[in-house]
């Protein structure tokens, strides 16, 4: 068998023109971006419009455009261009980002629900000086990932775990608990939020199933939920592995033995999948809901309601709180410059649909409250989309010492 | 008559250079550079995969396998250790090409469409293992934090590569390097031999060639150059997705091939362009673009099995590189 | 307590494993009769499962999409195989699977554009909902159900093949479609049938899990790959393979997941590679 010959003039050949090509392309410093001091504000909106969270990201994008209209579509006597992209898996939402930022010189970004997407964004953000603005729910993104470039609006699991768990065992009297948990950075930070509390408490956890990501099915954990007869049952996964969980845990009977408790939910959207008769005296955690008593939120719920026909569910509300606020630390910046917004932005407390809220200093982390609601039965609704009465609420944060953010 | 050197040069590699000039206007062309570093890294990849279905005939779906380990390779081997970036790239080639060498291996036992099922069979046991194994490869969140290493030879050259223009211009050297390399392997008699099994392996066996050791070789050729492209992303994208190993990515190599055109080397080329293109542009027109690149594909397998390259070959009428026609 | 934990498991995982014996019946069938890889499978199951959702809503009657729609993907399979599969006979089969892997992906975005992106959840029809309990044991009605209508099909499916002509030409034409053409059989209705057979079953097999699982766009994918490890666990072209592969796969898959559930799916095809190096042509397999 003959082999193939690279002879020496080949290789030379092949050598010097590659060569030059890369000293020419070396010699080539980055490309420069169009100048962001005039001409249309760009921001980009990444949400998963396709793919399991696809529905979050149409709530989010209008929730987005909702604060963007109230601004009258202009900031500092600017247009404000909004670009949208998909984001469903990380890689494709850094690519976006290059496109945008090098294309458009954009300095903003949005990025949507998913953890391990905005993870990745939030470090490119801070490779590239570009501000980030995340709703997704990973303790790390204000924690130890945490750079002077993102902020993020949602309670982080640490939060969510110490509102509901404490409710749970002060209403419901509930002393043990079995948690069914996603195989997941987020599924694992909210069990091990968990586990501290309970210890805190000085209740019990009986046991705990994982399961991947998208599972469909759930019997194996729920027989063994219902072997383990807990007074709660946990749900410590979102979107639609927790409509899936509930619904088999439903049909297998588990509500009969145990309270079923969901602790991180998109609220309205999934009320909505999984309907009254599934939810019946569930609790369930959430980052807002649209029956939150502000006048600021009965405000634009109503707006919203009369734009689209639905209440505000807790991704889009998420997505104008936190539009809103970048806008109007641009405003107050009075520049897109980076730095300035970042400067404006931190530390300043304003009127929210929450109440007051603050985005703190030290790891970029809006300090706002998480709730607790109880799912009504079908003869407390007061109308078809009147899922669930909010029972608690309370604001719970890490000292900026022991985040583990060092900015 | 006096002779030219460079007017030799010139005639004998005119679609190289041709190919070059191309590449080096590229990312100034397209609105923006790691659109033009993307098409060119999946290019090489595509044409890695070319090697195998193009010219020997062999239909496998698991080179997302070898792409995928060759970028995991590298992201560990820089996360953990910031290891030189010619080593990393070395140790992600020899990564890439030992899992071809295993998948080729166990491939290749019996010719046929079950080898095919093996290949994808395969690629989703990477996937599951990738996806599983979270402390590793980060699973579905990816693995993250993979700073650009600097184009390093220690004692003699350290450039800084955080300049996507810098960076693609790295690559494309690799690139070069890579596809000259391919069409000399094709131009072999080893890769004529690998044509010879394309077209017919039971007689290439019939004249005495071990046919088995030949495309096992195939394999681990295209593993190297998979597993190139796939360090080369790694570094492109500073981490790595779990995607990179999934179906989906074999699938998109799989498309861009026949779009491109079997068996040309330029026609993967064409197709990693046209492919990358298209979903750029299209995606911010309509989320459900993947319909029209479908359709398009679907039309492609009926009406011009050939590619744009054979497209393109019609027209011009030129020779014709054989496809795989009849069986 | 560990023994009921068990014996629920292993009740699950019959019930999972008998979707997967349907689903790589119909793989099989059509790889050995047409020796083509059939990415669209996955596609088939999905589009039942979705008929099957909307059929629901609509009329709020479980039991005629269970009829209906088998016949209603088989129809669309038929359609499919005349107008773009066939075009291709005699060409590298690489073609044709190929063409299945175009279909596979336009069909999943139709879904996407017809039904949304986020999947739908579907409850149990009234009769079939609730559970029957054997002392501390629980069972969900619709699992039994299931288990006792696919073991029907399953056993419909074998007499149809070993008992019947057709089922002969099929068995025959799994060794050697050649040949089988050779003997004066219309080769290609042969195909369009099978083909619509195959398909029928892949609708039917969604039907009957969309109450479990639910209905979402990439449920097909995510399936398939399953499927192929099971067709090359039990042996391709073999019956008795595809109905143990899937037992196998469906019962590791649920006793993994008692121990370590994110692992319940790597675990099958680390039996399927196990299995590859011991048994290469799996634990049944007839053909190459």
């Amino acid at each position: 068998m003959k082999k193939m010959h690279l002879s020496r003039r080949d290789f030379l050949k092949t050598t010097a023109i590659g060569g030059i090509g890369l000293a020419a392309g070396m010699g080539l410093g980055p490309r420069i971006a169009r100048s962001a001091e005039k001409g249309p504000i760009a921001i980009l909106n990444l949400e998963p419009f396709s793919g399991a969270y696809a529905d979050t990201g149409l709530d989010v994008s209008r929730g987005v455009r909702f604060a963007i209209e109230e601004f009258g579509g202009k900031v500092l006597g600017r247009e404000i261009k909004l670009i949208e992209r998909d984001a469903t898996n990380p890689s494709d939402s850094v690519r976006r980002s290059k496109e945008v930022v090098e294309k458009e010189g954009c300095k903003f970004i949005q990025v949507g629900t998913s953890s391990s997407v905005a993870l990745a964004v939030a470090e490119y953000g801070a490779k590239n000086e570009v501000m980030v603005g995340c709703h997704a729910g990973a303790d790390k993104i204000t924690g130890e990932a945490c750079n002077k470039f993102t902020f993020r609006w949602a309670v982080p699991t640490y939060g969510a775990v110490r509102e509901v768990v404490p409710r749970l065992i002060k209403e419901l009297k509930v002393n043990t608990f079995y948690t069914i948990t996603p195989e997941y950075v987020f599924g694992e930070d909210l069990l091990r939020n968990t586990k501290e509390v309970l210890k805190e408490q000085g209740k019990e956890l009986l046991g705990n199933s994982y399961h991947p990501l998208g599972e469909t099915e759930y019997s194996a954990m729920i027989t063994k939920a219902m072997a383990a007869k807990a007074d709660c049952v946990l749900f410590l996964n979102f979107g639609g592995d927790t409509v899936n969980a509930i619904k088999q845990a439903v049909n297998f009977g588990l509500k009969k033995v145990s309270k079923l408790c969901i602790a991180w939910s998109g609220g309205q959207t999934e009320f909505m999948a999984m309907g009254t008769k599934i939810l019946e005296d569930i609790w369930v955690g959430i980052q807002y809901y649209h029956t939150i008593d502000t006048p600021m939120n009965k405000k634009v719920v109503e707006a919203y309601h009369k734009k689209y026909g639905v209440m505000m569910p807790y991704v889009a509300a998420s997505g104008y709180q936190q539009m809103k606020v970048m806008l109007e630390a641009i405003k107050r910046a009075k520049s897109t410059d980076v730095k300035k917004v970042i400067a404006a932005w931190e530390d300043y407390e304003y009127e929210a649909l929450t109440g007051r809220e603050v985005y703190r200093k030290c790891d970029h982390q809006c300090i706002k409250p998480y709730y607790t609601v109880r799912c009504k039965s079908e003869a407390e609704k007061k109308a078809p989309d009147d899922f669930a009465e909010i029972v608690g609420f309370s604001k719970n944060f890490l000292p900026c010492d022991k985040t583990g953010c060092k900015m | 008559m006096k002779w030219d050197p460079w007017k030799t040069i010139f005639q004998k590699n005119l679609s190289l250079i041709f190919i070059l000039c191309i590449f080096l206007i590229l990312p100034f062309v397209l609105p923006y550079t790691a659109l033009a570093t993307e098409i060119l890294i999946f290019a090489l990849a595509t044409i890695a995969f070319d090697l195998l279905l193009g010219y020997t005939g062999i239909m496998l779906f698991c080179q997302a396998s070898f792409f995928g380990t060759g970028a995991y390779i590298t992201g560990l081997l820089i996360h953990h250790f910031h290891l030189n970036i010619f080593m990393t790239m070395g140790a992600a080639i020899l990564g890439a090409a030992f899992l071809a060498l295993l998948f080729g291996y166990m491939a290749t036992q019996r010719a046929g469409t079950y080898s095919v099922l093996l290949t994808l069979a395969f690629n989703e046991l990477i996937f599951f293992i990738a996806y599983q194994w979270k402390t590793l490869t980060g699973g579905s969140d990816g693995l993250r934090d993979i700073p650009r290493p600097n184009l390093e030879i220690p004692g003699l050259l350290n450039v800084n590569l955080f300049s996507e223009t810098r960076f693609y211009f790295f690559a494309l050297f690799f690139f070069i390097f890579s596809f000259i390399l391919i069409k000399k392997i094709t131009e072999s008699p080893f890769g004529k031999v690998l044509q010879g099994i394309r077209e017919n392996e039971t007689r290439a066996q019939a004249i005495g060639y071990n046919t088995r050791l030949f495309k096992v070789v195939a394999f681990i050729i295209g593993g190297i150059f998979m597993g190139l492209a796939g360090n080369l992303y790694a570094m492109f994208m500073n981490f790595v997705d779990i995607n990179h190993v999934a179906f989906d990515t074999s699938g998109k190599i799989v498309m861009m091939e026949l779009i491109g055109g079997m068996g040309t080397l330029f026609g993967p080329i064409l197709g990693a362009g046209i492919v990358t293109l298209a979903s750029d542009i299209a995606c911010a027109y309509w989320e459900r673009w993947l319909l029209i690149l479908g359709a398009v594909f679907v039309a492609f397998v009926l009406f011009a099995r050939g590619g744009v390259w054979g497209l393109i070959e019609n027209l011009i009428g030129w020779v014709r590189v054989p496809r795989p026609e009849k069986e | 307590m560990l023994l009921n934990l068990v014996i629920v498991q292993i009740f699950n995982g019959l019930v999972l494993g008998m979707i997967y014996v349907l689903l790589a019946m119909g793989l099989s069938i059509v790889w050995g009769m047409m020796n083509i890889i059939n990415f669209s499978h996955g596609l088939f199951f999905a589009i039942g499962a979705y008929l099957a959702y909307t059929i629901f809503s609509v009329t709020k009657n479980f039991f005629i999409g269970l009829i209906l729609i088998p016949i209603g993907t088989a129809l669309i399979g038929i359609l499919l195989e005349r107008t773009l599969l066939r075009r291709l006979y005699g060409l590298n089969i690489l073609y044709q699977i190929l063409m299945t892997f175009g279909i596979a992906l336009m069909g999943r975005e139709l879904i996407i554009i017809l039904y949304g992106p986020i999947g739908k959840s579907f409850v149990p029809p009234d009769i079939l909902s609730g559970t029957i309990s054997l002392g501390a044991l629980f069972f969900p009605t619709y699992r039994i159900f299931l288990l006792f209508v696919s073991i029907l099909l399953t056993i419909g499916m074998w007499l149809f093949i070993e008992k019947t002509k057709y089922g002969s030409i099929i068995r025959a034409g799994t060794e050697d479609s050649e040949m089988v053409s050779a003997l004066g059989i219309n080769i290609s209705r042969v195909f369009t049938l099978i083909f619509g057979l195959s398909m029928a079953i892949a609708g039917f097999s969604g039907v009957l899990s969309a109450p479990i699982r639910g209905v979402e766009p990439m449920m097909g994918e995510a399936i398939l790959g399953i499927c192929f490890a099971v067709v090359i666990i039990g042996g391709m072209g073999s019956f008795l393979g595809a109905i143990i592969g899937g037992v196998i796969v469906g019962l590791s898959q649920s006793m993994v997941a008692l121990i370590m559930p994110s692992a319940s799916i790597v675990v099958i095809f680390l039996v399927m590679a196990l299995i590859l190096l011991i048994k290469p042509r799996g634990l049944l397999g007839i053909r190459d």
